[in-house]
Parts: structure tokens; C-alpha cells; sequence
């Protein structure tokens, strides 16, 4: 009975790679997995995507970066990261011992970086590329690209021809036509697409009459964007016939059991990283726990709603 | 695991949104750390809060009600179970030559110093303690069992009248080997200032808005000068405490 119990088929495909789990940590909240290492058995989740890294180092914003909104945290980190030199040097060589998928979210400012970072990650060790083109906390690049499909088709083209690791692109809700920016990830070749990155949002100090953020915008994650993200994973998913990984306000099981069926193929935990250490296991039983409470034996059989 | 459940033993306001609040415990901590506490169900990340002290199986920390995470704090009752992750941190150094030690709080701000204060005088390190407040003192017994201890407050009701900068200014500073310094922004800067001008070692402990705690999310940075001038360290991992002179705030 006990060996029927563990029966449940949860592996998944992502661009030709078998992952044992569909729950991922999202980047930006899990580092280079390290620093999660003495709070979780990292090996038992599906894929670690790490903070997005750039061709040069970057410092990032000035503090204050943090704001908890109701349900909610805006962010400012503004991409923070040690370049991709040093990322090889330092991060990568912790990451290779993971007996896990390693993503990598890379972020560039123009279409050369993109380039020049996919052929830098095309390394052992590395499973997939996600590809930043939607953070709402940088000047030059990042969301700006996530608007226009035209410029998305182009970017995973390259991104795709400079590589042979699984190719993600992840899409921001800032835009009237997530449709359109989904398919132009598919014509670009993509093996599978990421959304959300967060929602652009803003906090203000009322004694200091000031924007609590030096940059004033921030991005807006956590239960809060959660009935947002599954309504754009669900009209992508219609849209397109690609793997989603799915993230905003991912906590629970039954959140990530929403996802999938929106259609989701795979979820990313991010805030919940930072309420609780091992959210991404807890999400992880929590999801076996409803399979097996609902007579479910694969993690396939759970897509797809009634109704519509 | 570092991620802990904890029963609560005691939670009293010792004064006006000044709370102290004893966590059963048993493991070790250096002064100078912090746990991260979930602070109920309205919010969603964990509140950081400096080690009080560590003794007979008790963890203290002392905090103000400022918003809906402490006020939940505040609303803990004897015997109800929280959730804690830590210790976390760096903490204090102590350099091996010290005789004297200066310890300087403002506010809330003493809240960690007790607990190295303990440390210290555990060492056999002469200490004077000096302490600031707005306008009524508060644990200045405990720091007193350790150490002589002069009060300031802005009112002038208790003590010297002023910022604890203004008794600071009294002192001279020459005669310590360290000084230990946590309080608000515009003391640290003080402290900063007079410690570099007399070329007296100094630690800081920094505060500033935190995330996950355990240095993944980036959130809590300041400026810190280095080799290559300066860059942004994690106020959660290489801090909170670092040298007075390298912190540009």
C-alpha cells in the first residue's frame, strides 16, 4: 500500500528535458540556490531558475528595495547581480553539484547582450535559459523589450541560435496583448514560456510626500497578483501550444493546483521563498497530498477546467 | 533546520509600545545576530529583530510597536507558538586586546548591545554604557548590572538633556579600545564621525528593510566601501554589524 502511495507521476517536459517535479523556485527569490541550502533538501524540487544575471556586474538600486504592501511586496532590487563572469566563476560551480536542473534568467540590455549571454551559458551544468524580458526595475532593456512581440520574436530567435539549453521566455503582465507576446515567443522558437514577472506597482510616504521608491515604480508580487497571473497563464495557454511555468503569489498547493489548471505545465514559488525558507517542498507535498486525495495518479490529469 | 516553532514564555509592554518578549530557546547565538519572526497571518514577510539576550533557556528581544507585525507581536500571548528563523547575521567582533569597551544605544537601538554587553563583561572587559531616549528610559537596569550607565533623553526628564551624541561628545573616547554603537541614522553618523576623528575602532549594527533574511532576495543593502570604492552588501548576511568606517550612510 505504502509503495502505491508514492505511485504519482510527476515528471514533466520542458523543451526535450525530463524534470522529476513541476515546482521551480522563481528568479530573483531563490539567489544561486546556496544560500537556501540549509533550510530544504534542494535536490527534491524540479529546477532552481536563478536571479537574472548580466553581462557586466550590476549594483543595483538604492535602498530602501522592500515594501510590503496588503497581500503583496513591491520590489526595487533592480537587478543586483555579479556579472556573468564572476556567476561562472562563483555561482555556478555550487549550482553543478545539484542533483536538480539549474535555470538561468538572464537579462540584457539590447539584443547583442542577449546573444553574447546565451553562448557564455551554453556550459555543462545548465539545463535551461529564461530569458528576462520584463523587469520593471531597470532603465535600459527588461520590460521594454516584454511589450513589443516584434522585438520578443527577435530576441528568442537569437537567444535559440546561440544555444542548445532549453529556451524560456518570460513575459510581463504590462501589456494589453499577452497573446501576442506569447505567440512571438513560439515563432522565436521558444521551448516554453515564464509568467509573470511582477506587476508594476507603487508606494508613497505621505510624511515625507515623497515615492517611497527612489525610482518610484516597483514591482508588485505575492498572493496579491495571484488572480492576475492565472488569468494571463490561462489566455496563454490558449494561445499557444507551449509549456507555461507559472508564477505570482504562488504559497500553497492549492495555489500551484489552480495554475495547472489554468494550464499551467510547471509553477514557480517566489514571495512564498522569503515567508518560508522550504515553501517550494511544502508546495511540493502539499500538491502530492491533493493528487492523492482526489484519485489523481498524474500530475497530466489535473489540467484543463470544466465549464468554459 | 534553522526554521523554528517557538513557544512564547512571557510578552509584557515594559513601557508605552516598548515591549519585551521571552521566546523559549536552545541553541547558541553571538550577540550582535538576529531571528526573523512570522508575525501572524496579515502579513506576509517575517519581522527582523536583534537578540536581547540568551540565558537559561530564554531568547528576550526587545521591540516598538510600529505596525501591524509588531502589533501582532504585541498580541501574543504566554504560551502561544510562533515561528522563527536564526540565529542570523554576522555579529559583533571583538578584538582580542580589549580592555575597555564603549557601548552607545539610542532607543530601541539597545537592543542588541545588552546581549554583547553580557559578553563583554563575561570577558572581563570594562564597559560604560551609554544610553539615549526621546523621553522615558527603559531596561536600563539590565545594562546597569554590567556596566556603569549614563542616560540621556531629549526631554531632559531623565538624565542629561540631549541625544546620547551630546554625553558622547563628554566622554573621551581615547580612553577605549572599541565602540559599539546601534540606534537611528543620524547617531550612527555621529558616532561615525567621532570615533574616526579620534581613530577609535567602532562597530555599527544597521538596520534597513528586509526581505527573506537569509541574504537571497537582496532587499536590505547599503553602501559599504571596499577595494573597488564601494558596493552594496546584504544588511542580513555580511552585516547587520560592520566597521563604523566603512559604512557610507
Amino acid at each position: 500500500m505504502g509503495k502505491r502511495c508514492d505511485d504519482l507521476e510527476l515528471s514533466i517536459n520542458i523543451g526535450g528535458k525530463s524534470f522529476k517535479n513541476p515546482v521551480m523556485v522563481a528568479s530573483g527569490t531563490f539567489g544561486f540556490a546556496e544560500e537556501y541550502a540549509s533550510y530544504m533538501n534542494i535536490n527534491e524540487i524540479g529546477a532552481v531558475i536563478t536571479k537574472g544575471i548580466t553581462l557586466k556586474p550590476t549594483y543595483g538600486n538604492p535602498p530602501p528595495r522592500i515594501y510590503e504592501s496588503h497581500g503583496g511586496i513591491l520590489n526595487s532590487i533592480g537587478l543586483q547581480n555579479p556579472g556573468i563572469q564572476e556567476f561562472i566563476a562563483d555561482k555556478l560551480p555550487y549550482l553543478r553539484t545539484l542533483k536538480t536542473h539549474v535555470i538561468v534568467n538572464i537579462a540584457g540590455k539590447s539584443l547583442h547582450e542577449f546573444e553574447e549571454l546565451a553562448k557564455r551559458l551554453d556550459i555543462e551544468g545548465i539545463t535551461g535559459i529564461e530569458v528576462n524580458v520584463s523587469c520593471p526595475n531597470v532603465e535600459d532593456g527588461g520590460i521594454m523589450f516584454g511589450k513589443d512581440p516584434q522585438l520578443i520574436e527577435k530576441i528568442t530567435s537569437l537567444v535559440k541560435r546561440s544555444t542548445s539549453k532549453a529556451v524560456i521566455i518570460k513575459l510581463t503582465p504590462e501589456t494589453v496583448d499577452i497573446e501576442s507576446c506569447a505567440r512571438a515567443a513560439a515563432n522565436g522558437g521558444a521551448d516554453a514560456i515564464s509568467l509573470i514577472n511582477t506587476i508594476v506597482g507603487m508606494a508613497i510616504d505621505i510624511r515625507e510626500r515623497k515615492p517611497f521608491f527612489k525610482r518610484v515604480f516597483a514591482g508588485l508580487s505575492g498572493p496579491a497578483i495571484k488572480p492576475i497571473a492565472l488569468a494571463m497563464v490561462h489566455r496563454v495557454s490558449k494561445a499557444v501550444n507551449l509549456p507555461i511555468i507559472a508564477s505570482g503569489g504562488i504559497i500553497t498547493g492549492n495555489d500551484a493546483i489552480e495554475f495547472f489548471m489554468s494550464g499551467a505545465a510547471a509553477v514557480a514559488i517566489g514571495t512564498g521563498n522569503f515567508i518560508y525558507p522550504d515553501c517550494s517542498i511544502r508546495v511540493l507535498n502539499q500538491i502530492k497530498h491533493f493528487l492523492k486525495e482526489n484519485g489523481y495518479k498524474s500530475i497530466r490529469e489535473i489540467g484543463g477546467i470544466s465549464g468554459e | 533546520m534553522l526554521q523554528l516553532t517557538k513557544r512564547v514564555i512571557e510578552n509584557t509592554e515594559i513601557q508605552q509600545d516598548i515591549c519585551l518578549i521571552s521566546i523559549s530557546w536552545d541553541k547558541d547565538a553571538k550577540p550582535g545576530q538576529f531571528v526573523m519572526v512570522k508575525c501572524g497571518d496579515d502579513t506576509l514577510l517575517r519581522r527582523p529583530f536583534s537578540i536581547h539576550s540568551i540565558s537559561d533557556g530564554e531568547l528576550k528581544i526587545l521591540y516598538q510597536v510600529k505596525g501591524k507585525g509588531t502589533k501582532f507581536m504585541q498580541g501574543l500571548k504566554k504560551g502561544s507558538s510562533i515561528s522563527i528563523i536564526g540565529p542570523l547575521g554576522n555579529g559583533f567582533t571583538i578584538p582580542r586586546d580589549t580592555s575597555k569597551a564603549l557601548i552607545v544605544g539610542g532607543g530601541v537601538g539597545i537592543a542588541p548591545l545588552l546581549f554583547l554587553l553580557e559578553k563583554l563583561n563575561h570577558r572581563g572587559i570594562h564597559t560604560l554604557s551609554l544610553l539615549g531616549f526621546k523621553e522615558k528610559p527603559f531596561r536600563v537596569e539590565a545594562f546597569e548590572k554590567f556596566s556603569k550607565t549614563l542616560i540621556s533623553t531629549e526631554s531632559g526628564t531623565y538624565g542629561e538633556k540631549g541625544t546620547v551624541i551630546e554625553i558622547l561628545r563628554e566622554i573621551n573616547l581615547k580612553g577605549f579600545d572599541i565602540v559599539y554603537g546601534c540606534g537611528p541614522k543620524p547617531m550612527l553618523r555621529s558616532l561615525r564621525e567621532l570615533t574616526d576623528k579620534e581613530g577609535i575602532k567602532c562597530q555599527i549594527s544597521l538596520e534597513e528593510r528586509m526581505g527573506c533574511g537569509i541574504g537571497a532576495c537582496l532587499s536590505c543593502v547599503c553602501m559599504i566601501r571596499d577595494k573597488n570604492g564601494w558596493s552594496y552588501k546584504r544588511v542580513c548576511k555580511e552585516g547587520p554589524i560592520f566597521w563604523a568606517k566603512d559604512v557610507m550612510i
